[in-house]
């Protein structure tokens, strides 16, 4: 969110590193560097006050992603340094991402998304549901994607694709 | 009657000579496209056995090509399903060239997808391969079993079987330009420790057994070697 510039700051980053062994190394570097494993994913410096959430392969949270995330079309570059590429995942993926989890947060910054990168709603809702079907708990995300169509009616915004999409949906 | 019970159906009707099935396609490629497009589980099941008959038996195989062939959010459930049989390819002797096969589009597609599959199977025993499709491991790893690698050694078994069977008839057809089928008899009788009379030990002493220390003579196999060039 704050890389695509639709939010001030941020106390925590979540990378996804596709390549295991691209992983490994990284995790070696940024050790040698000083870092500390802190909750779960993340990792944290002693004198920083932020906290590196990495997730491994195409997982992130507990969302796996429908397509290869280094693909292109996939991502967005923010960045190229000499050894890395630091991508931003599409707004579409990081909209599904965040409401498989569906916390207030989670569909407060779905929202800003969704006005701000001026989204396909007809074709959010068909990936959200392509998505869902590898979820280990489809009814979970479906249960959350209502929280986000009120959300969105409460603010005028017409959510009528998702409503559509979401009434016929059996997972 | 569903579509599975219905094409079983025509398979045994077709049996008893009643052909109305004809076959749509024999390219792997677009068999391989319509199973991955069921949502019928027993059918995505067998997916990791008809892949690995393809793999084993088509070397120019690409399976890249049949998974950009699929519907968008069918071509994960693909990638998964390669995942799938490239694990149960560890137990099918000789299939090297397949997994390193699958592992190379596998790393170049998803690299961590071998690892995230192997997770799913050996600690929730189940994958979820799209449009809330389940798979169950023990299924899966059964019907692998019993279509792919019991049906290898079956293979295996019978072709060892000729085997035996073609040495045994070269081996009589050697035997028998050398000795009579009485002194063969007798040869096996001593193979065997079964007794023997006087008079067939006698023979056995003067006759067989001087026969057979002339062909242990190195000198003479060398010279039979030679002569015949091999």
């Amino acid at each position: 969110m704050t890389l695509y510039g639709h939010k001030e700051s941020t106390k925590d980053v979540d990378f996804l590193v596709p390549d295991p062994s691209h992983y490994q190394l990284l995790i070696k570097e940024i050790t040698n560097l000083g870092y500390k494993p802190a909750t779960g994913n993340g990792f944290s410096h002693p004198r920083e006050p932020w906290i590196f959430d990495l997730f491994r392969g195409q997982t992130i949270f507990q969302t796996g992603l429908l397509d290869p995330v280094q693909e292109p079309g996939r991502h967005r570059v923010i960045k190229k340094y000499e050894r890395i590429v630091l991508t931003c995942l599409n707004p579409d993926d990081l909209i599904i991402s965040k409401m498989f989890r569906g916390t207030m947060v989670d569909v407060q910054d779905s929202i800003v998304m969704i006005r701000a990168e001026n989204i396909d709603l007809v074709e959010l809702a068909e990936r959200y549901k392509e998505t869902a079907g590898y979820y280990y708990n489809p009814e979970t995300c479906k249960k959350n994607l209502g929280y986000l169509i009120k959300d969105l009616e409460e603010q005028q915004i017409d959510a009528t694709p998702l409503r559509e999409m979401s009434e016929q949906w059996t997972p | 009657m569903d579509t599975l019970e219905k094409e079983l159906l025509l398979r045994d009707v077709e049996k008893y000579g009643y052909h109305l099935a004809q076959p749509v396609t024999a390219n792997p490629a677009q068999v391989l496209q319509r199973m991955v497009m069921s949502d019928d589980g027993r059918v995505l099941e067998g997916v990791p056995v008809v892949l690995t008959n393809v793999l084993l038996s088509k070397k120019d195989f690409d399976p890249e090509s049949v998974e950009l062939s699929l519907p968008h959010a069918l071509q994960k459930r693909f990638r998964i399903l390669a995942a799938v049989t490239y694990l149960f390819l560890f137990w099918v002797p000789e299939s090297e060239s397949g997994r390193k096969l699958l592992y190379e589009y596998l790393k170049r597609r998803e690299p961590a997808l071998i690892e995230s599959v192997t997770d799913k199977l050996r600690n929730h025993h189940k994958v979820q391969v799209g449009a809330s499709v389940v798979l169950d491991e023990e299924r899966l790893e059964k019907t692998y079993k019993n279509y792919v690698v019991e049906q290898f050694m079956e293979t295996k078994a019978s072709f060892t079987k000729k085997l035996e069977d073609q040495r045994s008839v070269m081996f009589t057809g050697a035997a028998s330009e050398l000795f009579t089928d009485k002194q063969r008899e007798l040869m096996l009788k001593v193979l065997n420790h079964e007794s023997l009379t006087k008079t067939e030990r006698e023979y056995y002493s003067r006759v067989v057994k001087p026969r057979l220390k002339a062909l242990r003579n190195p000198d003479l196999q060398t010279m039979a070697a030679t002569l015949l060039g091999y």
